[in-house]
């Protein structure tokens, strides 16, 4: 298993590049990317496919590609660690926290699946009881991207479930069982019995009233028509007393605190009109307002209920830094390596990591020399050169050799632990950015309410008789719906359109904060850039010499330079054979050294080793390597006996889309900032070619800096990240997205996610939460002036509240059709 | 039409059996979600004619 995974991890990691320089069109047969190489028979793009396409065609299970759309894209973002990363699913710990014990035989787990994203999918998952014994049942809620799996915890254990799952293509984190996960979804079931109830009520009355309304004109005994008021009252009343009061308990949160919301004057709206009614009722008035206040409420309510089921809502749990390092570390004790769990290790312990491997605490380099990957901490795109008395940090890999470090700082003390607790920290004292649409309805409501009482006192003056009916005529007719409606109307549909695609958002208000954000921060690697290095530029290229190169090089498969030196081979179709060479030994952090069958020494490295080894450079070969380290990029080569003959220069490449976006941006009067923790130079460079400002690129910084840049900075403003290094700036932001939904969706940091990672989808999002804003603005225009005009002739009392009962639903079908035909996102 | 003493409370309960029906769903969960039942109909349709094909 152990090799198994580790080629996994190579394979996987280049799979991105290869996409990027596709020109064949053999397609993988797992996730249909086409697949680079000319190598013959190969079927799959990357190993990870290939094995997920072996495990399910092993489990009979092949149908899945048959139900899958070929289109679709999904190479499996398998997870490299081993069987070992889920037993912490079998601690007593964990067992409270994520397994409910529902009978001695069966326990019951949820999981959130990130990778659910078609209808194989759920095929596929729910066949787990057919693949995995001892699992009885499994239900995928494809909306949410969960999984709820009942076994036998005396067959198979939780640890073994999540394998499984995991190598299947669909990396779990498990959900808690807590309480408040039960309460909320208590709370939605509650909402639909108000619902259902809004609904009976208003069904009903409406039925009533158009006897009423028929007897108005044709004439009706009074016996039957008291009898349909007060029949209407009685059915209204479990809407006004049980539908209605989420209405009621905002309305009164926000008197105790003295704000204004929207609830206020529907709250109002409803009892008044209800006790109306009631008085026209006794008074054996002919009109009753029972039927606008159960359609009210029932509108009302279905369109927050909508609403709030269009909010990606993930209810995975925090992550913690353990959850992050490998669970076991290889303590060396009296020259002898004792596995331990992690938790175990104490200061100034010696530990063992061997290449592939995460460093579990931070410590320093005992014994060893490597390079490492830090880029999940940092966001450095290029490893790490390090040897005795360097310091590492918990979370960077190993790329190359064994190391031996000592522990100086473990779990929440580590960097790591210090990142964690930024995240934690409270968000800045930053007033949150406010519904401007919602506090103008509020507003215009309450004048209403001013315009009703002056209007009463007049008529009252004038006609008392009439007072009371003109006074309602105006509540009924300026009634709140409409208005209440404008925003969830269009948000909702927007969020409905953005899922689609991939977006998933978890805030109601994500669309106007985006349009409002001045300030876009991006992160660099992984964000604007690839988050990987490929080869930009080669000097000397030849077919024998990429050749040699090839060979050399697939001696440190797990190199990222050497991965990227592969790709360019592989990708340059021009190499014929394998070029056999001796004695080839890989120096950790240095380069690779062998010998041609000629006896030719070959050295393939860094630089700066070549030139200590007594390599020696030509003088324009010295201007050119100035020019590439200059522009941030790294530089290796290859030299044959003494002299360079083959000069890579590698650096991140820009995303796809990058350009577009900042233009987009910089058209819209926006200002772009990159934040990043890599190399000046290499963020020089991407500034640069995206044409950002160098004042507003800034390099070097640690997760901390990046959050105080942001929180120092007054504007709305927006961060874009994709690692756990963003984490910290993002939670200090108006308004978070996170790419491809990594670490920061699961811990949920990020204010919404683009799954696909790509910055096309991210303009378009930015495009439609413009056009969403001005739908919204063309709502409450259209819903403002139907008030005006509705209220005016209210006010001089024409309006009878038949003409009122037609008018009200009219405009609310009206802001619903606008928003619907208004076309917010990109037609694909 | 004295009926409508008769007709209206039998139309009343009628629709109230429909509301404790609606009721009887919400709390047993099959409003839960929305989406995947309808996903799920269309990939056991297909099970079911390979097993059919097989007999």
């Amino acid at each position: 298993m152990e090799s198994n995974d580790i080629q996994l991890r190579v394979q996987q990691n280049s799979t991105v590049a290869h996409k990027a320089h596709s020109h064949s069109p053999t397609l993988c047969a797992h996730c249909g990317s086409p697949i680079i190489g000319k190598s013959e028979n190969v079927e799959f793009c990357c190993k990870g496919c290939e094995f997920v396409f072996h495990t399910l065609q092993g489990l009979g299970l092949g149908a899945y590609y048959s139900l899958k759309n070929a289109e679709e894209k999904t190479c499996p973002s398998l997870n490299s660690s081993a069987a070992k990363k889920f037993l912490y699913l079998d601690d007593d710990i964990a067992k409270r926290d994520f397994i409910e014990i529902i009978s001695p035989e069966i326990s019951k787990i949820s999981l959130y699946l990130p990778g659910i994203h078609c209808a194989a999918c759920i095929w596929l998952l729910e066949k787990l009881p057919t693949v995995l014994k001892g699992v009885s049942r499994s239900r995928v809620q494809f909306a949410k991207g969960e999984i709820e799996i009942e076994f036998n915890p005396n067959i198979v254990k939780p640890s073994e479930i999540a394998y499984s799952l995991n190598s299947l293509g669909y990396p779990p984190v498990p959900l808690s069982t807590s309480s408040i996960l039960k309460a909320n979804r208590n709370e939605e079931r509650m909402m639909m019995m108000r619902i259902g109830v809004a609904a009976f009520c208003a069904a009903n009355t409406m039925m009533l009233s158009v006897s009423l309304f028929q007897g108005f004109f044709s004439g009706i005994e009074e016996p039957y028509a008291s009898l349909f008021r007060w029949l209407s009252a009685v059915i209204a009343l479990p809407a006004v007393i049980f539908s209605a009061y989420p209405f009621y308990r905002t309305a009164v949160g926000a008197l105790l605190t003295g704000t204004l919301h929207i609830d206020l004057p529907i709250a109002a709206a409803v009892v008044l009109t209800y006790i109306a009614g009631l008085i026209n009722s006794a008074n054996g008035q002919e009109f009753v307002y029972f039927d606008s206040v159960t359609t009210l409420i029932f509108l009302l309510l279905l369109g927050r209920f909508i609403q709030s089921r269009a909010i990606s809502r993930s209810r995975a749990t925090a992550l913690s830094p353990w959850d992050l390092l490998p669970s076991t570390v290889r303590i060396a004790e009296n020259d002898k390596l004792i596995e331990k769990p992690l938790r175990e290790l104490q200061i100034d312990d010696l530990v063992a990591v061997l290449p592939g491997e995460r460093i579990p605490s931070d410590g320093i380099i005992i014994e060893g020399q490597s390079s490492i990957d830090n880029s999940f901490i940092t966001g450095e795109s290029l490893p790490v050169e390090v040897k005795k008395d360097a310091a590492v940090l918990a979370g960077a890999i190993n790329l190359e050799s064994k190391l031996i470090l000592k522990a100086l700082k473990i779990g929440a003390d580590s960097r790591l632990g210090n990142i964690f607790r930024e995240i934690e920290k409270e968000q800045s004292t930053r007033t949150p950015m406010e519904d401007r649409a919602n506090r103008l309805s509020a507003r215009f409501v309450l004048a209403v309410f001013f315009l009703a009482a002056i209007t009463y006192c007049v008529w009252n003056f004038l006609d008392p008789a009439k007072a009371f009916d003109v006074t309602v005529s105006i509540l009924i007719v300026t009634c709140p719906c409409a208005l209440s409606l404008a925003i969830p109307a269009a948000a909702t549909i927007s969020l409905g359109r953005a899922r689609k695609r991939g977006i998933f958002i978890r805030r109601a208000n994500a669309f106007e904060t985006l349009a409002d954000t001045q300030n876009f921060y991006f992160d660099k690697t992984g964000t604007l850039s690839a988050g990987r290095i490929v080869v930009q530029e080669v000097i000397g290229q030849n077919v024998d010499l990429l050749e040699i190169a090839d060979a050399m090089v697939s001696f440190a498969p797990l190199h990222p330079i050497a991965k990227a030196i592969t790709d360019f081979c592989q990708n340059s179709n021009s190499l014929t054979k394998r070029v056999p060479i001796n004695d080839c030994k890989h120096l950790s952090g240095r380069g690779i050294k062998g010998a041609l069958l000629n006896g030719t020494t070959v050295r393939l490295g860094s630089l700066r080793w070549l030139l200590e080894e007594g390599v020696q450079l030509s003088q324009l070969q010295k201007s050119q390597i100035e020019k590439f380290q200059f522009e941030g990029q790294s530089i290796s080569a290859l030299a044959l006996n003494n002299s360079v003959n083959l000069i890579f220069a590698l650096a991140d490449q820009i995303a796809p889309g990058a350009k577009g976006l900042i233009d987009y941006l910089k058209a819209e009067g926006k200002q772009v900032f990159i934040l990043s923790g890599d190399s000046q130079g290499a963020v020089n460079s991407i500034a640069d070619k995206l044409q950002i400002e160098r004042k507003n690129a800034k390099g070097e910084l640690f997760p901390e800096q990046k959050a105080d840049i942001i929180s120092q900075d007054i504007s709305h403003n927006c961060m874009v990240g994709d690692g756990l290094n963003d984490a910290p700036a993002m939670k200090q932001c108006d308004i978070s997205i996170g790419m491809r939904g990594g670490i920061e969706a699961t811990i949920e940091v990020a204010s919404l996610y683009i799954s696909s990672g790509s910055l096309t989808d991210l303009l378009d999002l930015l495009k439609a939460s413009k056009k969403t804003v001005k739908v919204i603005r063309n709502n409450i225009y259209y819903a403002t002036v139907y008030n005006i005009i509705g209220g005016a002739l209210a006010v001089s009392g024409l309006v009878n509240p038949i003409v009122a009962a037609v008018l009200m639903p009219l405009s609310s079908i009206t802001i619903i059709s606008y928003s619907l035909i208004s076309k917010t996102f990109k037609t694909e | 039409m004295s009926i409508i003493f008769v007709l209206l409370p039998i139309s009343l309960f009628l629709a109230m059996l429909g509301l404790v029906a609606y009721f009887w769903n919400v709390k047993s969960g099959q409003f839960d979600d929305l989406d995947t039942p309808a996903i799920r109909m269309l990939l056991n349709d297909d099970e079911d004619k390979t097993e059919k094909a097989n007999k």
